[in-house]
């Protein structure tokens, strides 16, 4: 957290003025319920020990089906992971390229590649599940709602729900390609940490991070709102305030001698 | 218009304007030209839609260095121009704000910019011996409409899409030469590379020519004079000032409180004005109903609300032509205000009933706007802080009171009612009350 504590210690009052506007979002898109997250309000921030998990729960739940073609993998020095480590993360992934015979092949990742496909290709992810996995790179920015649709959209699967073959009940899209990507039985799961995760910390954290990865500079983006716009108001004010000096003089010597003449 | 002297005692300034006298229009224009004095701040947003205009060209400029107009799809079914765009957003230095400043600087551009069309729609700053100065403003709009419609589809999500489709086919209404001008609108019968590239091409082409236009424009304003908003001409000395300092000074505080709030929204809320499905670069989850961008809504509603066709003694215009005829029309009266209002008063100040009815017209605007954005066939409804405000009911088996499309028809009807019925008639019937016989001198009592 580049901005520090004392963003963290502001944004909690920041996250009064959250709670205000949070129902304008959710009541646009229908049934989805608004929820408290770091990243909202003026001062918002994200958690990098949180995006470090939801990276883990993509990691592991995820990208078996979903790609984040514009997400690089240098990018996640963001998180605060070293960059050893993310060199090291990105090596685990293959590649597709052409090599020096002209064949496909596939290579270790690298810090400039993006989180791949494993589907592949769009024609393959739909023979596969009938509807093509979206990638998810700007997800959180895509849907109304944002971080609270994808928020709800994971923790709205009801398996008891009788549904056509290949398709799947969720209480946000009623009928959804997308299989239950919770495991019925996920007591012996850990975050690297040790922690055990319930279902909805897992979803929760998912969605942190992908929020950072549609909107990695949000946080840049916050600082440089209250620099900038406390500098502009400082500027209204003095432009103001100069105005009306510069007024109280004209209107004088309009009494006086009066503007140019309108003829001219 | 300019002085014969040049005004400038250093040698430089004197120098160079003496051999191209520029300069000495400026300060013409700056310090000898005679303004009203009691123009309002409504006035302000004049400068404020230029320095929009200029903010536009400058961010544009950077973002077209990095954007590639291709809708060729990647392994990810990622178009390279979106990938562009979001690489602006993700690698490009600073690229983030330059992109957000140049989406919501659209808006605001936009909110400038209709502020100032009402303000002259309020004040009769359309009224000779304005008319040029109105019709260049009305052509200033036309093309920013066009040129946000461009911009907008550059992005290549899947609303920039569908608006693509959409927009450009309503150009089919045209009898006969329609599917030609669809053909060479998309460079082909489908809307893809042909189209995308040529939309880049336009859409950094025609800022320019409205910059021209917008040039034109004050040429215009400076050789008519502005308007004020007792709307009665300038008489003497004691009813003017010069620009400078004085509305330089009034000018700049405007600036500085319009870019506050700008930038907040860019800094804070920069999605906020837009739609959402935009961000997504695939169509496997297609846009349950097409929308434009919020400052174009009024005149999608009055292109959509026609569903039926006209049988003109067996001539028909389809719903379709009828919806097109109607976007043109609702421009198209712009450019006839100064022909349509009948009354010799300029301002709404000094106009009872006018002012009644211009209010309406704000408001119809307004709920057109919503009519725009809402599906035709369900209930109608405004959207508040608190909740939806049902303005129709859904009877069931498919029928709707209030839908709407019907409210969208009956607003629509209001919109041109209100020029071509209601001004007219109006100047001819209405009462005014007395103007005053000077800007510097209270009304007689
Ligand atoms: C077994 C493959 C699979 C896995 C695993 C999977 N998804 Fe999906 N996902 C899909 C498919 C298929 C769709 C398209 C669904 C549709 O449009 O009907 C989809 C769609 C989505 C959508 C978009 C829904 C919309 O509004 O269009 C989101 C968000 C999403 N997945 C998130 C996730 C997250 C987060 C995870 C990991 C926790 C995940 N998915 C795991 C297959 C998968």
């Amino acid at each position: 957290m580049r901005f520090g504590t004392l963003l963290k210690t502001l944004s909690a009052a920041a996250a009064l003025s959250t709670v205000a506007a949070a129902p304008a979002i959710s009541e646009a898109a229908g049934p989805i319920d608004s929820q408290t997250w770091s990243f909202t309000g003026p001062l918002g921030y994200y958690d990098e020990g949180q995006l470090q998990h939801g990276l883990y729960v993509y990691q592991t739940r995820c990208q078996a089906c979903h790609s984040l073609g514009l997400v690089r993998f240098s990018s996640l020095t963001g998180l605060d992971v070293s960059e050893d480590a993310v060199k090291a993360l990105a090596s685990t992934y293959e590649i597709p390229y052409i090599n020096d015979d002209g064949d496909r092949d596939v290579r270790p990742g690298v810090l400039n590649d993006t989180f791949p496909w494993a589907l592949g290709n769009p024609k393959r992810a739909i023979a596969t599940y009938g509807k093509a996995p979206p990638d998810l790179s700007t997800m959180a920015r895509s849907r109304i709602g944002g971080a609270d649709y994808v928020y709800a959209l994971l923790t709205g699967y009801d398996d008891a729900h009788e549904q056509p073959e290949g398709a799947y009940y969720n209480k946000v899209m009623k009928v959804i390609s997308m299989p239950n990507p919770w495991p019925a039985d996920m007591s012996d799961f850990e975050y690297p940490n040790g922690t055990r995760p319930s279902l909805e910390q897992q979803a929760r954290d998912v969605t942190a991070f992908l929020n950072w990865a549609a909107d990695p500079y949000l946080e840049e983006r916050h600082q440089w709102g209250i620099i900038v716009v406390l500098y502009m108001l400082a500027l209204t004010v003095i432009s103001f305030l100069a105005y009306r000096v510069v007024a109280a003089k004209v209107y004088a010597k309009l009494d006086a001698e009066g503007g140019p003449d309108p003829e001219h | 218009m300019a002085g014969s002297r040049s005004p400038f005692k250093n040698p430089f300034l004197k120098g160079f304007d003496e051999r191209l006298p520029i300069l000495r229009a400026v300060h013409h224009s700056m310090t000898a030209h005679a303004y009203p004095k009691n123009l309002n701040y409504w006035w302000n947003f004049g400068s404020i839609a230029g320095i929009m205009l200029l903010v536009m060209i400058v961010t544009g400029l950077f973002l077209a260095m990095h954007y590639k107009p291709s809708v060729q799809e990647d392994t990810y079914g990622i178009n390279q121009a979106f990938r562009s765009v979001e690489h602006i957003m993700r690698d490009v230095k600073g690229g983030m704000f330059l992109r957000y400043m140049h989406s919501v600087g659209a808006s605001f551009f936009f909110i400038a910019v209709i502020f100032h069309m009402f303000r002259g729609l309020y004040y009769g700053s359309y009224k000779a011996p304005r008319e040029v100065l109105w019709i260049l403003g009305c052509v200033i709009l036309i093309l920013m409409m066009g040129i946000a419609f461009l911009g907008y589809s550059l992005v290549w999500g899947v609303m920039s899409f569908a608006a693509a489709e959409v927009i450009t086919q309503v150009f089919t209404a045209i009898p006969i030469l329609g599917d030609d001008i669809l053909i060479l609108l998309r460079g082909g019968e489908d809307v893809d590379d042909a189209l995308l590239n040529r939309f880049f091409a336009l859409h950094f082409l025609l800022p320019f020519v409205l910059a021209g236009v917008v040039i034109l424009h004050i040429l215009t304003l400076q050789t008519v004079g502005s308007n004020n908003p007792l709307g009665i001409d300038l008489k003497s000395k004691k009813d003017t000032v010069s620009f400078h300092p004085y509305y330089t000074f009034k000018d700049i505080f405007g600036l500085a409180l319009f870019f506050t709030i700008y930038l907040a929204v860019v800094a804070w809320a920069p999605e906020r004005l837009a739609e959402a499905i935009n961000n997504q670069p695939t169509d496997y989850n297609l846009p349950s109903h097409i929308v434009p961008e919020w400052y174009l809504l009024p005149f999608y509603a009055i292109l959509k609300v026609f569903t039926w066709d006209l049988n003109l003694f067996g001539l028909v215009i389809t719903g379709k032509q009828l919806g097109a005829l109607a976007m043109a029309g609702s421009l198209g009266v712009l450019f006839m205000m100064p022909w349509l209002d009948t009354s010799p008063v300029r301002s709404g100040r000094f106009r009872p009933v006018f002012k009644f009815f211009f209010w309406g017209f704000v408001l119809c605007c307004l709920i057109l706007a919503l009519v725009g954005a809402q599906t035709s066939g369900e209930a109608f409804f405004i959207p508040t802080p608190f909740g939806r405000l049902p303005l129709g009911i859904d009877a069931g088996n498919g029928f709707v009171w209030g839908s709407t499309q019907q409210w969208g028809v009956l607003f629509t009807g209001y919109y041109f009612a209100y020029f071509i019925v209601i001004l007219p008639v109006l100047g001819l019937f209405e009462k005014p009350k007395q103007l005053p016989a000077s800007i510097s001198e209270p009304v007689l009592a």
